[in-house]
């Protein structure tokens, strides 16, 4: 019974109707489904993984402690870290040096799973056409910016860690001499 | 109600009797000291104790001529005695009262404990708050060095005793022996890791044998009325008479010495007077704050090591707290975790960071905002810190809590279900800070 | 060899020596038990409970960490109930950690990570306030953070039992315990960073890398300490080419694992912004920075010319022994072959050389002690008081033979035992402190002769030999020793019997005998000594010399001295060379018209007016060193050379001990390693000469190549000799060697307000170059001079405030703040070498006549307060 069906389902090329079917349908039916970029713009869905961006807390501080998870989870080393002890707040670990290279980046988000503080996003950007190679190497102020523009409702800082912060920012500076000031 | 007779607390309940070398010679003391340096061989003494029966009253119970004979006979350096006097546990106040009324009771039992174990030096490790009892310790040194009673050639034999007093300063694990012997080497007082015991390894690395007050102020006695005597009182493992220190909700607190093996209900309702204000009781600690509670149900349990054992708590220090119905578990418990908490050495993990885990919890649960599986918490917590600590530090913290968990587990599921303290019902406030 | 014990770890079978741990045996058998407590170095404190293991007749779960084996254990470590209970220590670890891995310095390498990644079940039942201790400041290098402490108490222990610094301590109790300096202060220590290294958490990090890296990121290379003759193995680890951190592998190297504040902090030299990093040629009073190739050209043109002009012996060199083996041993064949000169010595002359000297006279080697047999000696016999802040490491060694081996140790020197920090000071460490006074080393060394020759002990010398040596000592009587040193005889008599008593007797001396006054006599009479206490010829015995540079000892060996060609094979007097004096002296007299300082300053061992006039006077002086420095502002040419950390070779430490250099970066800017130059210029000479083959064969393409050469053309000798030719080359030392001793005429009297000034080495610097970490700046900034609290309260001179000392009481003073410290002798007065030229010109040079080692550490000051402190 099921061979014989197939058979004269291969007899009458029933699979090749059933594609023109749906040619035919979108021809007939005369609906433009050609999207006039950059006229129009896509709606994106959830989830899409543009351009990697940086955070702030709803101080205005940003996320990013400097911890280089991204770094190391990145598969096409695309990220360098570098972090640094802020000069501002002793004993604060931040990035001194963030360098996000978007033409080697594969926006796989994995950099988005690593981090601890949730920092890092991804942002809807896709548009990054440019005449100048360089304008893809983007440092952490570039992303910051974007990530400002993307993610305008920002987190609450935590508490332990907003506790931390209002303790180095009351400690006098000459109590925390630090040695690398001095140094060379 | 039956009389007992007492043995330790006799002498100062004569009148005028104050303590002094003349008071304590008067009745016939430093005369079992003289007896033992010159008649007696050590293994005799440690015999004549073994056979008395004699089980020490600082908290583990361990017979003292046991302890005794754990020191190498063949040591050739110096060996040490440490009268334990650091009585720190909540609820006992026996080892103050002889220390402050009849000191030389306890320095008698030194030197004759010293000649038993070969020790030539003696230290006195007691509490630090204990000022007056240390002023009245080190007075009856002197008068007892004066009269050559302690020092060099005792008695004509040449056999050297010397006693040196130690101030504590404010530590309850230093009660702990080996914490104790950290203590007098000048270290922080933490607890070592046995093996090696004290008996091998004690003060300075050398044998050391570790008494109680009570233990040590026993022996003249034994010694003047013979093993056989002092086997007779109390019961068949458990010999003697025991001070306790009867507090809480008592017509009539105080220090009670009585033979062993009474029970629970003659101790409160006879000698202690029932319970204050006639009110139901409600929970028992037999044995110090470290001695997990009883319920009423337990008031015919006898007051020996091993009757106390069996109903599932111990004797302890020999500290009775008395709990009226009014009560409430959870703050006793909590109260008492807080007493642990701020004693935890921090040497070891479990002890260090579950007293202050427990102690949260239990403060929640006191102040109202309990979840119902915090009792679960709490249990596994206690089992988590169970065996596992460096010293019995750890099982003592944990008693009241299980103890209260078992007995009186409705009164959590109370505080937690109706979200305040049913007896204190200012209790979230206070908690709140 | 004990006994073997067999036992079963998890249905393992592990047979393991009698007294192992638990957690030792474990690990032998492959099973690894979580530990945060525990650390071979560490006696066990069994406080962390994590190794808790289930044995099987025990009442309850026992701590691995603190149980030795027993035949026939039965041992579960991954039983449930075992589990259960890690499960349990791991959760109230995690209760209060503030778990900010990301920030933390240790994350990736955290005790702590890596556990709770086994043993812990991931979610957390705490849910209460976690208790937050206040930020503290803990000092300029070390990062206190007890937040995320474990209370281990690892860095305590270790701070005690190893460094025996007993600077930490635990404070507080229960869950409020945390590890702290006395009373909340600031950390004063050695600064050895121990207890960073030893912290299984983040709670102690290194304030100087803090934030710098990910340790994922981090390139390791071992390689060798440079700083002193300790020979420490160091892994130098940097992000990309900076070096960010230093560790010690625990157990590996001579040193074990442990390290000093110099080798902790003191790699901040290598990426200084102020290195050399161009060469530079200067003509005409103008610098050019040129190429490698024109400055090669330029410097085998200038020496050929004036080799051409007034002969190889015009010609000097002298190279520091910071370099490696390879260098040394290229530079001495470039001058001795290539140029031809026989003008060569190195930084080894300015005190080294006497122990050499006198070491290969009395027994034909300087190899005679290692830090085992330290180790294992009964007694030590040590003269050098400031052991522990030149050689830390031999330091540790002893401390290790003092405390747990219970050996006696004799310490001979001018400091007193006044403790007041809590940097470990010998004599506070020794048994017996024999406290003599300054210079009169020699004379000590007499008193212990004539004990040890006088006493009645049985000994394999000969009675022949002892009665040669009693006759050489007739002259020498207790009262004129007493006169001069301030010993009784009844001290000598009982020190000479314990030394020659010892089944192990080791002899160490330092700085106090080999670079001051009669430096190379008190090395023989030290050999004498030991001779006639029977404590050499044997293992276990024998003679040990502290040195203060790296490489010292294979300074000498490679030839780097005028009198010894490679492989200590002695030059011919009349073929023998300049020394360092020397060639100044004949630079000064227009003799040496050009001279090769490879990393080699005389400014700073000899009198500055007298090498400032020597140099000026030089035709072409070629400077090859990491800083500028007061040769490079004279040099015709200067060319950069790289650090240790940039190249590879060999050296060689104070035990003897060859060890391997490995190159962790690039060298920084355009230097190049030493050996590298060599071989340019020696190309570049070659063919000036006009004989390219000949350049070819000499082109050496690798340091490999060289070491390899050095190997094979190196007498036999070179690495030992056995025993019975040491014992027969001190027989015949023995045999024509003595000679009769004299004690000087009298003591030196006190004057009232003259000093004993000594140059001194600290702790936290070795030479100039670790003046340029600034690890180390931090924790010595700049030059204070140290004087008693007693008489700095005679003086009416408070601690901090400027003082003039000035040479017999005339000519220009020197102004320095001073500082007390209880460690000197009254009456004396030291100054750290590192700093400030100006304090040499106060202190007279003298040279040895034998071996040509100025002594210039040792002179008499006046003091005076300056009026006006200056705020």
């Amino acid at each position: 019974m099921k061979n014989g069906m197939n058979l004269i389902k291969t007899v009458f090329f029933s699979e090749i109707l059933k594609g023109l079917y749906l040619t035919f349908k979108h021809l007939l039916a005369q609906r433009v489904i050609t999207e006039q970029y950059p006229r129009e713009k896509r709606v994106l869905p959830d989830g899409y993984r543009g351009v990697i961006v940086h955070l702030r807390y709803d101080d205005n501080t940003e996320k990013c402690v400097g911890c280089a998870l991204c770094e190391a989870a990145c598969p096409s080393h695309c990220i360098t870290v570098e972090s640094a002890e802020r000069e501002d707040i002793p004993q604060k670990r931040y990035a001194k040096r963030y360098i996000l290279d978007v033409t080697k980046c594969v926006f796989c988000g994995f950099c988005v799973q690593a981090c601890p503080v949730d920092a890092l996003a991804s942002s809807k950007e896709y548009e990054m056409a440019t005449t100048d190679k360089r304008d893809l190497i983007m440092d952490k102020e570039a992303m910051l910016k974007l990530g400002d523009q993307y993610f305008p409702v920002r987190a609450k800082r935590p508490k332990h860690s907003q506790d931390r912060y209002d303790f180095f920012k009351t400690m006098k500076q000459t109590e925390f001499p630090t040695v690398k000031k001095g140094a060379a | 109600m039956q009389t007992y007779e007492p043995i330790l607390l006799k002498n100062m309940s004569r009148p005028g009797y104050v303590g002094s070398l003349e008071d304590y010679r008067g009745v016939g003391g430093y005369a079992m000291l003289e007896k033992v340096l010159k008649e007696m061989s050590p293994s005799d003494l440690i015999d004549i104790v073994k056979k008395s029966g004699l089980r020490g009253r600082g908290g583990a119970g361990f017979s003292t001529g046991m302890k005794w004979s754990f020191i190498p006979k063949d040591h050739t350096g110096p060996r040490y005695l440490c009268c334990n006097a650091d009585e720190s546990e909540p609820g006992t106040f026996k080892d103050r009262q002889l220390i402050e009324r009849d000191p030389h009771q306890m320095l008698e039992g030194i030197g004759i404990a010293c000649f038993a174990i070969g020790a030539h030096q003696a230290y006195i490790y007691i509490r630090g708050e204990f000022d007056l009892g240390a002023e009245i310790i080190q007075n009856a040194i002197r008068e007892a060095y004066d009269a050559k009673l302690f020092g060099k050639d005792l008695f004509g034999t040449d056999f050297d005793i010397d006693v040196v007093l130690h101030r504590g300063a404010g530590a309850y694990i230093c009660g702990e022996e080996t914490a104790l012997l950290e203590s007098i080497e000048g270290k922080r007082g933490k607890p070592r890791t046995k093996p090696p015991f004290p008996a091998i390894h004690g003060l300075y690395q050398e044998p050391t044998v570790v008494n109680n007050v009570e233990t040590l102020a026993n022996l003249p006695y034994i010694l003047k009325n013979g093993p056989e005597w002092y086997a007779g009182i109390g019961t068949q493992k458990s010999t003697g008479t025991r001070i306790f220190s009867v507090s809480g909700h008592v017509k009539r607190p105080g220090n009670y010495e009585v033979p062993l093996g009474i029970t629970l209900r003659e101790m409160i309702y006879e000698i202690a007077g029932g319970v204050r204000e006639d009110k139901e009781l409600k929970a028992i600690i037999p044995g110090g704050a470290s001695a997990p509670f009883l319920k009423p149900e337990h008031l015919d349990a006898r007051m020996d090591f091993e009757s106390i054992a069996e109903v599932g708590s111990m004797l302890g220090s020999g500290g009775v707290t008395v709990m009226d119905v009014d009560t409430c578990m959870v703050w006793a418990a909590m109260n008492l975790m807080e007493f642990f908490h701020h004693e935890s050495c921090g040497k070891c993990t479990p002890c260090r960071e579950g007293s202050a885990w427990i102690l949260q919890v239990l403060r929640r649960i006191e102040g109202g905002l309990g979840k119902p599986e915090d009792i679960d918490l709490l249990v596994s917590l206690c089992e988590r810190i169970e065996g596992k600590t460096v010293c019995a530090f750890g099982e003592a913290e944990i008693g009241p809590i299980l103890s209260t968990i078992k007995n009186f587990r409705e009164e959590y599921e109370t505080h937690i279900a109706e979200k305040r303290c049913p007896y204190r019902p200012d209790a979230a406030l206070a908690i709140a800070h | 060899m004990n006994k073997m014990i067999k036992l079963k770890i998890n249905d393992l079978e592990v047979e393991v020596e009698d007294g192992t741990l638990l957690i030792e045996a474990a690990k032998k058998a492959g099973v690894e038990i979580p530990h945060f407590c525990y650390h071979p170095k560490l006696k066990p404190d069994a406080n962390c409970r994590m190794c808790i293991v289930e044995i099987e007749k025990a009442r309850k779960l026992q701590t691995s960490c603190s149980t030795p084996v027993t035949e026939g254990m039965v041992v579960k470590t991954n039983s449930p109930e075992v589990k259960e209970a890690q499960f349990g220590v791991m959760e109230f670890l995690l209760g209060n950690h503030p778990l900010d891995c990301p920030e933390c310095d240790q994350g990736g390498e955290c005790q702590l990570q890596d556990f709770a990644h086994e043993n812990s079940p991931m979610t957390s039942r705490f849910v209460e306030e976690k208790r937050v201790f206040e930020k503290e400041y803990f000092g300029p290098l070390i990062e206190k953070e007890m937040n995320r402490c474990v209370s281990c108490l690892r860095c305590v222990r270790y701070c005690d039992e190893v460094v025996g610094s007993n600077a930490l301590g635990s404070m507080q109790r229960g869950n409020m315990h945390e590890i702290g300096a006395f009373a909340h202060q600031e950390l004063e220590c050695e600064y050895c960073g121990g207890c960073i290294q030893i912290c299984p958490v983040g709670a102690l990090t290194s304030r100087l890398s803090m934030y710098d890296y990910r340790t994922w990121q981090l390139k390791k290379t071992e390689t060798i300490c440079n700083y002193c003759g300790d020979g420490c193995l160091l892994t130098l680890e940097g992000v990309k080419d900076d070096i960010t951190r230093v560790s010690s592998e625990m157990g590996a190297g001579r040193n074990g694992g442990d390290l000093c504040a110099r080798g902790f902090f003191g790699y901040g030299m290598i990426n200084h912004a102020e290195r050399l990093s161009r060469p530079t040629v200067r003509t005409k009073g103008r610098d050019l920075q040129v190429t490698w190739d024109w400055a090669a050209d330029k410097t085998a043109s200038g020496l050929n010319e004036i080799k051409a002009k007034y002969g190889p012996q015009a010609i000097g060199g002298v190279i520091s022994a910071h370099c490696t083996n390879e260098e040394i041993y290229l530079f001495q064949k470039l001058m001795r072959q290539t140029i031809g000169t026989s003008h060569i010595d190195s930084s080894a002359r300015l005190g080294h050389i006497n122990a050499v000297s006198g070491l290969v006279k009395a027994f034909g080697t300087t190899r005679m002690v290692r830090y085992e047999d330290i180790l294992q000696a009964d007694v030590l016999l040590v003269f050098a008081g400031e052991l522990t802040e030149s050689n830390p490491i031999t330091a540790i060694k002893v401390k290790e033979a003092v405390r747990q081996n219970k050996a006696k140790l004799i310490a001979v020197d001018s400091y007193s035992a006044g403790r007041e920090t809590y940097i470990s000071h010998l004599p506070n460490l020794a048994t017996h402190h024999l406290e003599i006074r300054p210079g009169t080393e020699g004379t000590a060394i007499l008193g212990l002769l004539k004990a040890v020759a006088e006493g009645s002990h049985q000994t394999s010398l000969s009675q022949t030999a002892r009665d040669k040596f009693k006759e050489s000592l007739s002259s020498v009587s207790y009262d004129n020793i007493e006169a001069v040193t301030g010993i009784s005889e009844k001290t000598f008599r009982e020190m000479g019997t314990l030394y020659a008593g010892a089944q192990r007797g080791v002899l160490i001396f330092g700085r106090a005998i080999t670079r001051c006054e009669e430096g190379y006599q008190n090395v023989l009479k030290l050999a004498d000594l030991a001779i006639a206490a029977g404590q050499a010829g044997q293992p276990g015995k024998g003679l040990l010399s502290l040195t203060k540079e790296n490489n010292e000892y294979g300074a000498v060996e490679m030839g780097g001295a005028s009198e010894y060609l490679p492989g200590l094979q002695p030059v011919g007097a009349e073929q023998k060379g300049h020394t360092l004096v020397e060639m100044i002296d004949a630079a000064a007299r227009g003799e040496i018209k050009a001279l090769y300082l490879v990393g080699e300053n005389p400014f700073r061992s000899l009198p500055q007016k007298k090498v400032e006039e020597a140099l000026s006077n030089l035709e072409l002086l070629i400077c090859q060193d990491l800083f500028p420095s007061e040769v490079s502002a004279l040099a015709h040419i200067i060319l950069p050379a790289a650090s240790y950390a940039e190249k590879s070779g060999h050296f060689t430490n104070l035990e003897g001990e060859v060890q391997k250099v490995r190159k962790a970066i690039e060298p920084v800017g355009n230097s190049k390693p030493d050996w590298e130059i060599f071989s340019l210029l020696e190309r570049k000479l070659e063919a000036e000469l006009g004989d390219p083959s000949q350049s070819q064969k000499l082109e050496a393409p690798s340091v490999d190549v060289v070491w390899r050469e050095i190997v094979t053309t190196l007498p036999a000798a070179w690495p030992n000799l056995s025993e019975e030719k040491i014992v027969a080359k001190m027989t015949a030392y023995i045999e024509n060697g003595l000679r009769s001793y004299v004690v000087p005429e009298r003591a030196r009297e006190k004057e009232e307000g003259v000093f004993d000034l000594s140059m001194s080495q600290v702790l936290f610097h070795a030479g100039r170059m670790s003046t340029y970490a600034p690890g180390l700046t931090t924790l010595l900034e700049k030059a204070v001079v140290l004087i008693h609290p007693d008489d700095a309260e005679d003086l009416e001179i408070q601690e901090g405030e400027e003082i003039e000392l000035k040479a017999g009481g005339n000519g220009s003073g020197v102004t320095v703040p001073v500082k007390f410290s209880k460690k000197l002798s009254v009456g004396s007065l030291l100054f750290p070498e590192h700093f400030g030229l100006e304090m040499q010109a106060l202190l007279p040079l003298t040279v040895d006549p034998i071996t040509g080692v100025p002594y210039g550490d040792r002179g008499r000051v006046t003091l005076a307060k300056v009026s006006a402190p200056v705020s």
